[in-house]
């Protein structure tokens, strides 16, 4: 593996160019290997073949290997032989990676996963959107009290603290970012779940503000995963590299989350599979970190489409062949359509492609823990499902995403918690519960495998 | 030859050919206004409407961009004294903390679509740079993008120093990006805010006091 500090120095040593330069570079050198190697996304397949994943893999180590990385930091490419990028996925492949987080009886292990095992993923839920400080315990407590839930995966972010907003870069991102973590930690004490593991840290994301809530003893190394993820397409600075650094120092593991986006730099769905898996495995290669994660949408932020079921898969499956690293997903959807079935029809293919893909841990699964129950359900009886199967059953759901879609009403933004749950008695309201009943039905209809212990309530 | 060549060129992202046949059309005594009008901009639209097709990606769009500027550089000399008169300068780049810049490159394509001189400044950009930055630049408009709860915050601190170093009348402020809306606009104190790269002309225009071209 390749020392953090060598990154420093490549960082300094390596061809200076414009940032915009770099970016172009990687449109056109994606576009000439997704073409080299004859990679097609094929909406028929959503769950691809062996033959597809190799591709991806293959074209992830020449792409890594002719663009590599960018240190915005320093104006620099940050270049890697091709040796050294399969020395990586060798590492990984030859020496399996696992993790335990949570203490106590919420321990959890998570470890490589196939697309042929019938086990199931581990399956956690934290809060993605914006949450407002008067509702951060119950919210957290809600989480917490669902059984299926063996994590928070990550936490949102509070929009204020007593009036105070937390503003990157400054005391009142630290100021807000303690008391969450409090806030956190009451919701689990409340659900009776002290143990469990809380996630990638998110109010605060600048190494000082890392450094300081791990200071604190809010955040455990049991419990609490560090971003060093680059930022999109390929880029890196100091303060991810500070922060992978610290974690290797203090036996903490890094958040390494691979971000491509459809229609983006990467372009088509199958530039943006191997540019996910070109960019984990920059994020392996300096993070050193014992688990991935894979992340998509399209430019406006849709998620859970056949584009982005294919993407995962694509990536997914590679590294399932090639680095067997222990992947993370989401179970992502259109959040414009937050509590509609479109959304809930989404979660479900997206929480089906990447089961079926070989994906060892969900990070998030559906926003409320009703959402997270009736995923993980379904979740136990799609693992080790054939893969003709599977990808039948994803262009059902999908169909009736397009059919259903232009019924519902798109939000402008996103629709918070307190109106689909009452937070008082942490139940879900009528119409919410009714709307979860409704497409829990259409789904096992269209032949999501639920199992008769389901109770909706 | 015909600037509806040009056209296709640039379309077409064809680099050296576009720069040539540019050359070639100014050696031969075309319009240049024509040239640049149907030619060079007709050539950018081409692109927009494959990124709207899905025939072309953001690094298409870049890559167009970055084209017809330099073809835009070759015929400017030749443009009668005030045709060239451009929209308006922006300087437009992520607040700091903030690292979505895929946002606000569509907004800058757009804009230099319309016809404005536009100045990405990158992201993580700290408040007072994007003022430093305006006055060196003499910027019509100030636009930034903020994705996050805890980066919206720092697009009201550049109003803020416009404010009190008593230049608030100097530059429009306009915001974008997830977290950003009107009512946060509004709070804050800039001038406006637009949900996407079609509207944020739209909204330069009015500010600059001009009929929407979008
Ligand atoms: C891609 C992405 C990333 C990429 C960014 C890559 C890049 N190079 O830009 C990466 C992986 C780096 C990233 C990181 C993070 N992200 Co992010 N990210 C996104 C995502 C999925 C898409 C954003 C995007 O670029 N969309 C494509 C553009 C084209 O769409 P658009 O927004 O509609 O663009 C238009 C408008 O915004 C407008 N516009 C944009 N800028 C401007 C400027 C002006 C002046 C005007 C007028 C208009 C304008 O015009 C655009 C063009 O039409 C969003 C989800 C979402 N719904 O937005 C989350 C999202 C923004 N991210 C989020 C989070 C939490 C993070 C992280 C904190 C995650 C973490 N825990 O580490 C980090 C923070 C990094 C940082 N410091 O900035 C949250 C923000 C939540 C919040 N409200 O605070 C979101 C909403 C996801 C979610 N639902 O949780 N992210």
């Amino acid at each position: 593996m390749i020392s953090i500090l060598e990154f420093q120095r490549r960082s300094e040593t390596g061809p200076v160019m414009e940032v915009n330069d770099f970016d172009m570079l990687v449109g056109k050198r994606m576009r000439e290997i997704v073409k080299k190697y004859g990679i097609t996304y094929n909406p028929e397949e959503l769950v691809v073949d062996d033959e597809t994943a190799d591709k991806v893999f293959q074209a992830a180590v020449e792409y890594m290997s002719t663009v590599g990385l960018y240190n915005v930091s320093t104006f620099r490419q940050i270049q890697f032989t091709k040796e050294e990028i399969e020395e990586i996925a060798r590492d990984y492949r030859e020496n399996h990676r696992t993790q335990v987080f949570g203490t106590g009886k919420e321990e959890i292990l998570i470890k490589p996963r196939t697309s042929q095992d019938t086990w199931a993923p581990i399956a956690m839920v934290g809060s993605t959107g914006p949450i407002q400080q008067d509702w951060h315990i119950p919210f957290t407590q809600l989480l917490a009290q669902e059984p299926t839930n063996h994590g928070l995966g990550c936490s949102g972010c509070g929009v204020s603290v007593d009036g105070i907003e937390p503003k990157a870069g400054t005391v009142t991102e630290l100021h807000c970012a303690l008391w969450e973590q409090e806030a956190l930690l009451e919701g689990l004490r409340r659900a009776g779940r002290e143990g469990m593991h809380l996630g990638v840290l998110a109010t605060v994301f600048t190494f000082g503000g890392v450094a300081a809530v791990m200071q604190n003893g809010l955040r455990n190394k049991y419990n609490t995963q560090l971003g060093i993820h680059l930022m999109a397409e390929q880029k890196l600075d100091y303060s991810r590299l500070l922060t992978a650094y610290f974690c290797e120092q203090n036996g903490m593991q890094p958040w390494t989350s691979a971000t491509a986006i459809i229609g983006g730099l990467t372009g088509s769905p199958a530039g943006t599979a191997v540019g996910l898996l070109g960019n984990l495995i920059g994020q392996l290669a300096f993070g050193h970190g014992n688990l991935g994660s894979l992340f998509t949408s399209h430019l406006g932020g849709n998620s859970g489409t056949r584009e982005a079921c294919w993407v995962y898969s694509a990536a997914g499956r590679a590294v399932e062949r090639h680095i067997q690293v222990p992947l993370g997903g989401t179970a992502s959807a259109n959040h414009y359509y937050r509590g509609t079935r479109v959304c809930f029809y989404q979660q479900l293919a997206s929480m089906t492609a990447l089961t079926a893909s070989g994906l060892a841990y969900l990070w998030s699964v559906g926003a409320t823990g009703l959402e997270t129950r009736v995923c993980v359900n379904a979740m136990q009886g799609i693992s080790g499902m054939p893969r003709d199967k599977v990808n039948t059953l994803l262009n059902t759901i999908l169909a009736k995403v397009d059919e259903v879609m232009p019924e519902e009403t798109r939000t402008e933004r996103y629709r918070e918690l307190p109106e689909f749950y009452d937070l008082k008695t942490l139940k879900p309201k009528p119409e919410f519960l009714a709307t979860v009943k409704q497409a829990t039905e259409d789904l096992a209809d269209m032949g999501v495998p639920y199992s008769s212990e389901l109770v909706i309530d | 030859m015909n600037v509806s060549d040009i056209t296709e060129a640039i379309a077409d992202l064809e680099d050296e050919r576009a720069l040539s046949l540019v050359e070639e059309a100014l050696a031969a005594g075309l319009d240049p206004v024509d040239i640049l009008q149907n030619g060079i901009v007709a050539g950018l639209r081409e692109i927009g409407r494959r990124f709207d097709a899905e025939e072309y990606y953001l690094a298409e769009l870049m890559m167009g961009g970055k084209l017809s500027q330099e073809c835009i550089a070759l015929v400017e000399p030749h443009m009668p004294a005030g045709s060239g008169a451009k929209s308006g300068v922006v300087i437009l780049g992520a607040v700091q903390g903030d690292l979505h810049d895929i946002g606000y490159k569509l907004v800058s394509t757009q804009l230099k679509l319309a016809g404005y001189e536009v100045h990405e400044i990158g992201v993580n950009v700290a408040p007072m740079t994007f003022v430093q930055k305006a006055q060196e630049l003499k910027a019509d408009i100030i636009g930034l993008s903020a994705f996050l709860i805890t980066t919206l915050p720092l697009c009201g601190e550049v109003v803020n120093y416009l404010r009190d170093m008593g230049i608030r009348d100097n530059h429009r402020v306009i915001i974008g990006g997830a977290e950003a809306s009107h009512g946060a606009s509004e709070s804050m104190g800039c001038d406006g805010y637009a949900p996407n790269a079609v509207q944020s002309v739209i909204l330069c225009d009015r500010l600059m006091g001009r009929a929407a071209t979008a």
